[in-house]
């Protein structure tokens, strides 16, 4: 009986007398399992079945599930890895002592089955507590007001559990393979020998400097919105191989240069700290690199789905300048669904206002030099000018106005790019044009995805003889576009309620409706709601996994922190008694922590600041022009991510000194 | 002048939930003269770590005094402490205490680097001599981990010795070394001594203690006695010395009966 309870309360003494590296190492196995279990209730919700942006919900979910169990996994993994062999010297004790293999093997059964109890029991507790409050934040940030319920998933609570019961068990057979194969003087012995100096690799540094000096370029040089998305991926690349190659090498070379200036080296604050770093950046260069990238993409990440989500309303606008846009191959329909549309506004309680009812017939062009030439294909976006010509008549009809043009006279609108020329010639006709600042509510010039001219011309006649002018073989290659088509576009005044009648009665009669011809129909309404679904997803996706890597990051640091602080203990204990008061060892050590941590926050802060300029380049793409948005959302989450990095340092610096402080009063 | 005056030093720890009370030093009293070179020999326990840690500063005594050429300790300020120990002790400890980052030519500025009181130069010009004197002047672009124990030894001394301190504190300065290297070290500390260094060491190797001029004994925190060399040689002394540690443990024998 007296030896059934000896190995758990060996194994609960050990965990406690260990608890400064055991807690945050509980802390991330709770927060991993209450993450996975709320993520996988979310998507096993039956609830959910039915509801409008259901399939957009679940497939996020299901993602993030496979994610946060690789996530994990891998944090847990290295966690216990790290405390395995930080604790390698006391195992060795307990062998010397007489203990077998077995029984430790034993005890460490025991300490596992604790931690994984414990990490189970409080993750899922929390997951219970606190998964139904993180289901409504999630459905309103999709903009589902109808409320769900979030019943307690039975199904996600046995996934987790094994799931996470498999990991723990890996975790412990890893452990008991080191016990197997080491001897006990190994064990024991757990003192470094003597490290070599690390070497400056001359040919890394440059090549570092080079990838990352190309990154950064590509990523501020290539300005159209296409061409930018796809550079960016490049420069990434380049900018990932440039950090890794400066962290591992550079910092070194750096370093040694800075030792090799006798006179900046041999002063008391930079003596111990260049000589210190050398050391530190060798061991910790490629985790720091990893953790100043990883930063990086989560920050860049979570401030752009900010910035989408929040600024959805703009880039809907923007987008869709009417709530309903509708255009047609054949002008007969044209006539039944603006008829059809004024029936349900009238059974709803809305008016159609804004009505804009137009022809438009439209070019694909390239300019070179203020003369524009129709073309078949196009090598990019970015060359290409969209070109829609509109009889006056129809112009004046919608914008109730009365403008009269001469023969060659035209009105000239441009969004996404400029054209500022007083003439403008389109296959060979030359217009003298005047230039429109707005139209309707869009102003010209605002960014879009390559340049659109609209151009109005005298009559109908015109627009006929401008499509004719068009070379013969554009005209084969793309017969569809002579064609004339006709749009209508219209917004609705009344409340909420009656137009979101509207929206659903409108849907159902063009549902009904048979026509052969081609036919497009927009509404701002019918997108937000998938916008809201995406973006929503996106951002609670980001967050999540934002505050998760957060966390993961931490904890590393924190670990790598405390096993230099046990390396160190010795080393300033020697300065101590050479002559370096308290202070001094304090301010040493405090200024080597924080370059250690906040070395990697600040390549993060330094590449998501060029990486502003495609960011916002690339925000066009999904409609988004707000520049001062995406640099607020960019400034407030990396202000956030500082906030809990700086709370984790201090916590960490202040652990750091107690284990120094308490190693060289017992040596 | 004496260089080091110890007057009446008590040290008692207390444990840390003031349950047990050691009393390490009882009544400790001696000087050290200018240019003098003095062993303390004692069994481990006896309070030879706790006098030398005092003596450096690093621990405060219960009662009593020590005086540096006529200053008492007691008057430093904690904040100018280090700067203290920097500038007036030079130290050789047993295990060495060389830090393995730093090449062997860093190490041995450290004290005055810690100073920052002196150009690169300067320090060059002190060290060069310094080398020829300890023979590591070949050695000096290594680093600890790339040389002997010896050589770590003489390493240490160079970083106690380059300061020019008013005395030299060395404890156990063998303890880690093997013969040939022990002598080594000795003859290199004796000389160092005949130069005028005042050197103050604590060991319980007979062997080490016949180099010095004198050597006090000490037990359960007591000077019990001292010999003088005289005119005596390494050998003669060492044989007195070796006496005289017999006749201790039978005093410490008779004590316990």
């Amino acid at each position: 009986m007296r030896k059934l309870s000896f190995y758990p309360k060996l194994a609960m003494g050990n965990l406690w007398r260990n608890k400064s590296t055991y807690l945050p190492y509980l802390l991330a196995c709770v927060v991993s399992v209450f993450t996975f279990y709320t993520m996988l209730a979310i998507n096993l919700n039956g609830a959910l079945d039915g509801i409008r942006s259901e399939s957009v919900v679940k497939s996020f979910t299901a993602i993030g599930a496979i994610i946060l169990a690789l996530f994990c996994s891998a944090l847990i993994f290295y966690t216990n890895s790290f405390l395995a062999k930080r604790r390698k010297k006391e195992l060795g004790l307990y062998s010397i002592l007489g203990m077998e293999k077995k029984n430790i093997g034993i005890v460490m059964f025991f300490e596992t089955l604790l931690i994984a109890a414990a990490a189970l029991v409080l993750g899922l507790l929390l997951g219970l507590l606190l998964s139904r409050l993180l289901f409504l934040v999630l459905l309103r940030l999709v903009q589902y007001e109808v409320t769900v319920d979030m019943p307690v998933s039975y199904s996600a609570i046995v996934i987790t559990i094994i799931f996470f019961g498999a990991v723990f068990l890996l975790a412990l057979l890893s452990n008991l393979r080191q016990v197997r194969l080491a001897n006990p003087i190994d064990l024991m012995s757990g003192a470094r020998q003597g490290e070599k100096e690390p070497r400056a690799s001359w040919l890394l540094t440059l090549i570092g400097l080079g990838c990352l000096g190309g990154g950064y370029f590509i990523a501020l040089y290539f300005r159209s919105p296409s061409e930018a998305l796809m550079m960016f991926l490049v420069a990434v690349f380049l900018v990932i191989i440039g950090t890794f190659c400066l962290f591992t090498s550079g910092s070194i070379a750096l370093l040694k240069l800075l030792r090799r200036n006798k006179n900046y080296y041999y002063t008391p604050r930079h003596f111990i700290s260049v000589s210190g770093l050398i050391y530190r950046m060798k061991q910790n260069a490629a985790g720091l690199a990893t953790i100043g990238i990883l930063s990086c993409m989560v920050l860049v990440t979570v401030s752009a789905t900010v910035c989408l989500y929040v600024g959805a309303e703009n880039s809907l606008q923007t987008q869709y300048p009417s709530e309903y846009e509708l255009s047609f191959d054949v002008a007969e329909d044209a006539d039944t669904l603006l008829t059809g549309a004024r029936q349900v506004a009238v059974g709803t309680g809305v008016e159609l206002a804004d009505l804009w009812d137009y022809r438009i017939g439209s070019l694909t062009t390239l300019e070179s030099g203020g003369a524009f030439n129709s073309v078949a294909d196009f090598d990019s976006i970015s060359s290409m000018t969209m070109i829609g010509l509109m009889p006056l008549q129809d112009y004046n009809a919608s914008m109730g106005e009365n403008t009269t043009l001469a023969g060659d006279e035209a009105l000239l609108f441009v969004t996404g790019g400029s054209y500022s020329g007083d003439t403008l010639t389109l296959d060979g006709t030359t217009y003298r044009v005047t230039h429109l600042d707005q139209l309707g509510t869009q102003k010209s010039g605002a960014d879009d995805l390559g340049r659109t001219i609209l151009l109005v011309l005298p009559d109908m006649d015109a627009v006929e003889r401008a499509l004719e002018a068009r070379p013969e073989a554009v005209r084969q290659a793309r017969p569809t576009e002579t064609v004339m088509r006709r749009a209508l576009t219209f917004n609705l005044s009344g409340d909420e309620a009656a137009k979101a009648q509207f929206l659903s009665g409108y849907e159902a009669f063009i549902a009904g409706l048979s026509t052969n011809g081609y036919f497009q129909y927009l509404s701002r309404e019918g997108n937000r709601v998938n916008w809201y679904a995406t973006n929503g997803g996106f951002l609670f996706l980001g967050i999540y996994f934002g505050i998760l890597f957060l966390l993961a990051a931490a904890l590393i640091i924190y670990y790598k922190q405390l096993s230099e602080g046990y390396d160190d203990a010795g080393r300033f204990e020697i300065l101590q008694k050479v002559g370096m008061s308290e202070g001094e060892v304090r301010k040493t050590i405090n200024g080597q922590i924080l370059t250690v941590f906040f070395l990697p926050l600040v390549v993060a802060v330094v590449h998501i600041a060029v990486a502003f300029f495609p960011v916002s380049r690339a925000m066009v793409l999904f409609g988004v022009r707000n520049t001062p948005l995406l640099a607020l959302s960019t400034l407030f989450t990396v202000l956030a991510y500082a906030l809990v990095y700086l709370l984790v340092y201090r916590r960490t610096a202040k652990t750091y000194f107690r284990i120094v402080r308490r190693q060289a009063a017992t040596a | 002048m004496a260089v080091l005056e110890v007057n009446h030093l008590k040290k008692i720890y207390t444990t840390r939930f003031g349950g047990n009370k050691v009393q390490a030093l009882t009544d400790v009293c001696f000087t050290v003269e200018e240019g003098e070179f003095v062993a303390i020999m004692g069994e481990s326990g006896s309070g030879k770590t706790t006098l030398l840690n005092i003596l450096a500063s690093l621990d405060k005594p219960t009662a009593g005094e020590v005086l540096l050429r006529g200053t008492p300790m007691s008057t430093i300020k904690e904040g100018r402490l280090a700067a203290f120990r920097r500038q007036h002790l030079g130290f050789v400890f047993q295990d060495f205490n060389l830090l393995d980052n730093f090449s062997v030519e860093d190490n041995i500025y450290l004290p005055l680097v810690l100073d920052g009181r002196q150009k690169y130069e300067e320090m060059r010009a002190r060290l060069e001599p310094l080398a020829q004197k300890l023979s590591i002047a070949d050695i000096l672009k290594k680093f600890p981990y790339e040389i002997s124990g010896g050589q770590k030894q003489r390493v240490a001394a160079a970083r106690a010795l380059i300061t020019n301190p008013d005395i030299l504190l060395a404890d156990e300065p063998t303890g880690a070394l093997d013969s040939k290297a022990s002598g080594a070290l000795l003859k290199l500390l004796a000389e160092v001594n005949r130069e005028g260094q005042t050197i103050l060491m604590v060991t319980h190797s007979a062997k080490a203690a016949s180099r010095a001029g004198r050597v006090l004994f000490i037990r359960d925190g007591e000077v019990f006695h001292q010999i003088y060399r005289g005119g005596a040689s390494d050998d003669d002394f060492h044989r007195q010395i070796g006496h005289a540690v017999t006749v201790s443990a039978a005093g410490a024998a008779g004590k316990a009966v």
